[in-house]
């Protein structure tokens, strides 16, 4: 078993701790600014001082979209042309934005959705077997 | 929508497009068709009634239906590129590149605005800056129509037009290829097909035609000493920006 301080930050540790329903990313003790998904050089001042951080997982949809002609992972889910779902941005409380899967609304109503919405974190059991895993989705509160 | 009206308008006329079919002509070819079946044949009035019918032009991500796609095409460009000095060997009218520029972005997810591409603004102004000209100089640009809003921001990006203005140029004919500021004269991606690692230099070549004459039916009416072509990847992590200049 890792523990927190030894993974490294790559997608491989983010989507490992989506698995144990965190929401983390990274953050840079030079610079003080924060990153979702994690990054292990600051794009901000180029340092290599980050440290893992959790979020609170709450936060309000930024930009958002229907989509009805799905990937095959959303098909496989059961989403497409009958059952379109919404994906979207989503601003957290801590600043930082990241794209996820938008539930709690009507993916047949988007001229309703609105910008603005109130959401919080939310971990979907996705595939069966050794490729079960976690995917990250917001749901409106 | 009216993006998508006047690329296949324009690609109606390209022999190279993919999708080389007016919106009208595909209109008449539905209801022969409907018709052949012994189907109700549909009873659109005009453009606009066809692309805001759900079964001729379903939903794909709202508010982007099938229609302001570009498709997934085969095809390939080549472009024969040579030092200034020694153009005159292979051509007696060669075109010359007098601004470049690339630039990128940070992931989608961090971008502050989604109505613009930041990379598209950055990589124009620095060729701009290297060609020595204005947004108002450039006569034709072929830009990176992977979906028609992309059309509409890559216009404002480039200096074209304020931003939020753009949604209108096609409508109002602006960007039709007798309009002030012809754009994707080609068919662009959404009627002549997007080759993905051809679409780029696809581009330089309508440009080649249009600024020598040669682009046939769809031969823009006016002289074109300057161009412009737009190539963007990803979801706008990065942009390429050329400007060509046709000496008489």
């Amino acid at each position: 078993m890792t523990t927190t301080a030894e993974r490294p930050f790559t997608s491989a540790s983010f989507e490992q701790y989506l698995n144990e329903k965190k929401l983390m990313g990274s953050h840079c003790t030079t610079c003080n600014k924060d990153f979702l998904p994690p990054r292990a050089i600051c794009p901000n001042c180029h340092g290599d001082q980050l440290t893992w951080i959790e979020f609170s997982g709450k936060g309000r949809l930024a930009a958002f979209t229907s989509i009805f002609i799905a990937p095959t992972v959303m098909i496989a889910e059961g989403y497409g042309r009958e059952n379109p779902y919404l994906a979207g941005v989503v601003e957290l409380d801590e600043g930082v934005k990241i794209s996820a899967q938008i539930l709690g609304l009507d993916a047949r109503k988007a001229e309703e959705v609105k910008i603005g919405a109130p959401l919080k974190v939310e971990f979907v059991e996705r595939g069966e077997g050794e490729s079960k895993k976690m995917a990250l989705a917001f749901r409106v509160e | 929508m009216h993006v998508a009206i006047k690329n296949h308008e324009n690609g109606a006329l390209n022999p190279n497009a993919q999708f080389g079919m007016s919106i009208p002509a595909w209109m008449e070819g539905r209801k022969k068709a409907a018709e052949k079946k012994g189907k109700p044949i549909p009873t659109w009035q005009n453009e606009m009634d066809f692309l805001h019918d759900d079964s001729a032009n379903p939903m794909i991500a709202w508010p982007l239906r099938l229609f302001d796609c570009s498709p997934i095409t085969d095809g390939a460009t080549a472009v024969l590129l040579v030092a200034d000095e020694i153009a005159k060997q292979f051509t007696d009218h060669p075109l010359h590149i007098i601004g470049s520029g690339q630039a990128s972005d940070v992931a989608l997810h961090d971008r502050d605005d989604l109505t613009t591409l930041g990379a598209a603004r950055r990589a124009s102004q620095e060729a701009y800056a290297m060609a020595g000209v204005k947004p108002d100089d450039i006569r034709l640009a072929e830009v990176h129509d992977c979906f028609t809003i992309a059309e509409v921001v890559a216009t404002e990006d480039l200096g074209f037009f304020e931003p939020g203005t753009g949604y209108r140029m096609a409508e109002d004919r602006v960007t039709a290829r007798d309009g002030a500021k012809p754009i994707n004269t080609s068919g662009g991606l959404k009627s002549k097909g997007h080759p993905v690692g051809a679409s780029g230099a696809g581009q330089a070549v309508e440009i080649f035609k249009q600024m020598r004459g040669e682009a046939g039916e769809r031969q823009v009416a006016r002289d074109l000493p300057l161009a412009l072509t737009h190539n963007v990847g990803g979801t706008g992590g990065t942009c390429v920006v050329h400007i060509y200049e046709r000496r008489d």
